[in-house]
């Protein structure tokens, strides 16, 4: 019990230190890091680059560890500040998320750019090889695990003195409530969030070195610390350094304990410990969505912002779309979305067509993002889980007998719409869970929730048939089996449009009213009578559902359901392209699902192996450019094509105004 | 006031409410009462905690202390949806409107909220299904039109029926707000300061609307004004709040002549 008590601790360590840096971040900026996980992962391959003697500089590993988590690390955080974090104060919740989770794509594809995309999985941290240095009570303790918990003690117990004992931590703490009471301090409230990334993110480098051993270098590998550390956070209500601290730290102990408990396989064993961190935010939230403060603080936090640059944006848009003139330009759209339709089969061989067809399913499952973002206003980044549990139970329902028929006779078709409702379930248990409170709960509740499905659901046999995927096949309809690349491209079509036409009609319907009302103002929602959270969980379930369909489509058409392609950080790079295409818009998301297959494709047919996660870069910096350009690169192409429309027209455009209104608005209570 | 009026059943009653916030007490134990067909002000100086008192009428704020009764139902730990159901709509000061729908189709909504949040939300649900089906699912028609036309006509902004609120001035959002709380159809309505931004002649023709709209469908009205004159012209009981507190109440006569509220508006010199 002993030793998987101190075991726990080393564990529990590194996730509190993460988390200390989550919270140090969020109190001085209100931004929190999702890409927490991509700079860990950059300082922990420049630590490995400068400690290995056979592929890099063969530097002393503590050296090395003193270089990265005091100059590196500080100044990697300072020039993330400078360049895009101390832009992000004020702007919408969408945009924050957005912008973070594309610069976590960014990071890991820089890193991988620059240090070789092979994940390498035996690494020494600082300590080198682990020793056993004492015992405590007949239990050995490593150094590695000595100097993990001691270091955790000391970066706790110097940020307590620091916080509470220095100037430097009263003016920090002051700057969190009152940036005007920070310059009557005669302090730059800019200096103490510049000052507290350039911490953070050493911090956060530090818990990445000494998490190496444990993990080694793959991105997916620090998923784990992150959502642990996230867990913490959310313990903490983001705020609240103490609880995130020892929430993470109670944590990490909880999941090394339980191994005496729990049985080596079987559902239980594998699948309890992995969901820990979801299971501890699920708690946090459902507790804290009791509390009156926390409720209102949420909401207030993040739904304040509304004169932001989104509201700016998304008016000069409808500005240009409302003007009566040019409204003909649709039609030239239409026709051209014709053409090319009906001549890419002709023009195109099949492997080209048999690309943009699974573009077409990728599609179905970018426009789930649609329902969920454009529409409720909920970040979800589970879209792919959801996606994934579609593949896992259409495939499950044809090779088994069930209800629906014996192995291999269950009609493809149904299993798709079975595998879409499966998600559409689970959907609903996660939106009950995670919509109580604010954007920002639902989004990393929903990042949990999609790592603890890699984690167990993936991992099982009879899900990932050990590995290779299970059999799947193509539907059939009135005899066509749609078994070449060119006639599924127009089954692809055919439902992607069908799609496109139920959400088209959602939102001109009373729903899609009611949805804009709730995107823009929740009190105001609330006082005209609409049931705010079972709206927002009923299109979280359908934004589910239409992502499991989505992923039935891609499966059909690869003809194996195979579940890893449907794991967190794809999911990331997912969001990432969808939101900065724009979640509101269904060419935006068209172009998203497209892009995500075409641009590999074309990389790879151009450029050298070497540069294979250019593209991804590409997404992550795309969503960062949502910093200038929130409502998404597709509305405004769209509004640039209408205004040259309106111009043809003999028509003007005038720009909307704003006038500073010296309320705030202040959705409480709802 | 005639004794018809002053017999009505009270349609609204809010009784010893309190809220804090932290260390101010921006309510202490406020009773008021409002009539059907009767327009009842809430005025007082800046901080007088007017608009908290309409926040915890309407749900959206939760009082401490105290009870809110619609008719005989006590609502006072309902949802701001709820008390929706139950025929209550409000204005807000800082206009909460929606930047992705037109002046039309905000009062559209409102209709539509009105009628269906009365249905229940089995009909709510059913409304929900039947969106996701092509052609079933209701688009705006051409009678909604008409009829959100006629509405956004009599509040003058029929020349700007096409524009999103952020093409609107200020005064203009403000008579947004009072047109989707029109536009529900609600049996109690909560302005707050809703001729902020307007000119006289507009104020004027909001207040004889209000009126109308009071008397001729017997509505319970509960306004929050700074305009003074607004208030005592077509007011029929005025409530006076100062740092939280009721200090006065009565008809709007009483109240110019009421030494508490000059006192309040004013203040008082040394010899007081």
């Amino acid at each position: 019990m002993l030793s998987f008590a101190i075991a726990g601790l080393a564990v529990g360590a590194l996730y509190a230190m993460s988390a200390m840096a989550l919270v140090i971040t969020y109190n001085a900026s209100r931004v929190f890091n999702f890409a927490q996980g991509g700079m860990a992962f950059f300082l922990a391959y420049c630590f490995y680059y400068m400690g290995n003697s056979d592929t890099g500089l063969g530097w002393n590993l503590w050296l090395s560890a003193a270089i990265v988590v005091l100059i590196i690390g500080p100044l990697l955080g300072l020039f993330l500040w400078w360049m895009l974090l101390g832009k992000l104060g004020n702007l919408a919740p969408l945009t924050k998320v957005g912008v973070m989770i594309g610069l976590q794509v960014a990071l890991v594809a820089i890193t991988t750019l620059i240090f070789g995309h092979d994940p390498v999985y035996l690494v020494y941290g600082p300590v080198g090889e682990p020793n056993v240095i004492f015992s405590v009570f007949d239990v050995n303790v490593s150094n590695e695990q000595f100097i993990i918990i001691v270091t955790a003690a000391i970066v706790a117990l110097g940020g307590y003195w620091v916080l509470n004992r220095t100037m430097a931590g009263l003016v920090t703490r002051g700057s969190v409530d009152s940036e005007l009471m920070t310059v009557l301090t005669g302090t730059n409230p800019k200096f103490v969030v510049a000052s507290t990334w350039a911490i953070g993110t050493g911090i956060a480098g530090l818990a990445g070195l000494m998490v190496l051993p444990k993990v080694g270098l793959s991105p997916g590998g620090f998923a784990n610390l992150i959502a642990a550390s996230m867990a913490g956070a959310v313990i903490g209500k983001f705020t609240h350094l103490w609880r995130a601290f020892f929430g993470a730290l109670v944590l990490g102990v909880t999941q090394e304990v339980l191994v005496l408990y729990l049985p080596s396989d079987g559902l239980l064993g594998t699948a309890l410990r992995p969901s820990l961190p979801f299971l501890f935010m699920v708690v946090a939230v459902l507790v804290y969505s009791q509390q009156k403060d926390v409720k209102a603080d949420s909401q207030k936090v993040e739904v304040a912002a509304v004169n932001n640059a989104y509201e700016v944006s998304l008016s000069k848009y409808l500005n240009i779309m409302r003007n009566p003139k040019g409204h003909w330009d649709r039609y030239v759209g239409y026709a051209v979305l014709v053409v090319v339709l009906v001549g890419i089969p002709i023009l195109f061989n099949e492997y080209w067509t048999g690309l943009l067809a699974v573009g077409f399913c990728y599609t179905v499952i970018f426009l789930s993002y649609r329902l969920v973002t454009g529409e409720a206003g909920i970040i979800s980044l589970s879209q792919i889980s959801f996606a994934g549990i579609g593949v896992i139970a259409a495939a499950y329902v044809v090779n088994h007998d069930t209800w629906f028929g014996a192995a291999n006779e269950t009609p493809v078709l149904l299993a798709m719409l079975i595998g879409g409702i499966v998600a559409g379930i689970t959907g609903t248990v996660v939106g009950l869970l995670c919509l109580n409170l604010g954007p920002l709960y639902a989004a990393i509740v929903t990042f949990a929730f999609a790592l603890l499905v890699d984690q167990a659901v993936y991992t099982r046999d009879e899900f990932s048939n050990f590995g290779s995927g299970l059999p799947f096949g193509r539907p059939e309809i009135f005899g066509m089996n749609f078994d070449t690349p060119k006639t599924f491209y127009w089954f692809g079509a055919v439902v992607m449009f069908i799609v496109m036409f139920v959400l088209w009609s959602l939102r001109r319907s009373t729903t899609g009213l009611v949805f804009a009302t709730i995107r823009a103002s929740r009190v105001r929602a609330a006082t005209l009578g609409f049931d705010i959270y079972i709206a927002r969980v009923g299109v979280f379930a359908l934004g589910a559902a239409v992502a499991g369909i989505g992923g039935t489509m891609v499966a059909s058409f690869q003809l194996v359901a195979f579940p890893n392609g449907f794991v967190m950080t794809i999911g990331l790079v997912w969001f990432a392209l969808a939101v900065a295409q724009g979640t509101s818009s269904m060419g935006g998301l068209a172009a998203g699902g497209m892009t995500l297959l075409l641009a590999p494709a074309i990389f790879s047919e151009f450029l050298p192996e070497r540069l294979a996660d250019l593209p991804v870069l590409l997404f992550g910096l795309v969503a960062i450019n949502m910093v200038v350009d929130p409502i998404g690169i597709n509305p405004n192409l769209r509004a640039q094509f209408r205004h040259l429309a309106i111009k043809m027209s003999g028509g003007t455009v005038h720009s909307p105004s704003f006038e500073e209104e010296s309320e705030t608005k202040l959705p409480a209570g709802v | 006031m005639s004794t018809a009026t002053m017999n009505a059943v009270p349609t609204l009653r809010a009784e010893n409410v309190s809220i804090r916030f932290g260390g101010v007490q921006a309510l202490d134990s406020v009773t008021l009462e409002a009539r059907p067909g009767e327009i009842t002000a809430l005025i007082g100086p800046n901080g007088a905690g007017k608009s908290t008192m309409l926040g915890c009428i309407s749900g959206t704020l939760a009082q401490n202390q105290g009870t809110i009764m619609i008719g005989d139902k006590d609502v006072s730990k309902s949802s701001a949806q709820r008390r929706a159901a139950l025929n209550m709509a409000r204005t807000f000061q800082s206009p909460q409107l929606v930047t992705e729908l037109t002046v039309r189709e905000h009062v559209v909504l409102a209709r539509r909220a009105g009628a269906e949040v009365k249905s229940g939300k089995f009909m709510t649900s059913v409304r929900f299904v039947l969106a996701l089906i092509p052609f079933i699912s209701r688009g705006i028609s051409k009678a909604e039109l008409a009829e959100a036309d006629a509405l956004i006509d009599e509040l003058g902004l029929g020349k700007d029926r096409d524009k999103g609120p952020s093409d609107l001035t200020l005064g203009q959002r403000r008579l947004l707000e009072v047109a989707l709380c029109l536009a529900t159809g609600a049996e109690i309505m909560l302005f707050d300061e809703p001729s902020a931004g307007l000119d006289r002649a507009e104020t004027e023709h909001l207040g004889q609307l209000i009126q109308k709209l009071a008397s001729e469908r017997n509505i319970t009205v509960v306004l929050v004004e700074h305009d003074l004159e607004l208030v005592f012209s077509i007011s029929s009981r005025v409530f006076v709040l100062d740092f939280g507190k009721l200090i006065d109440s009565g008809t709007p006569a009483e109240m110019r002549a009421s030494k508490a509220v000059q006192t309040a508006y004013l203040g008082t010199t040394e010899d007081e």
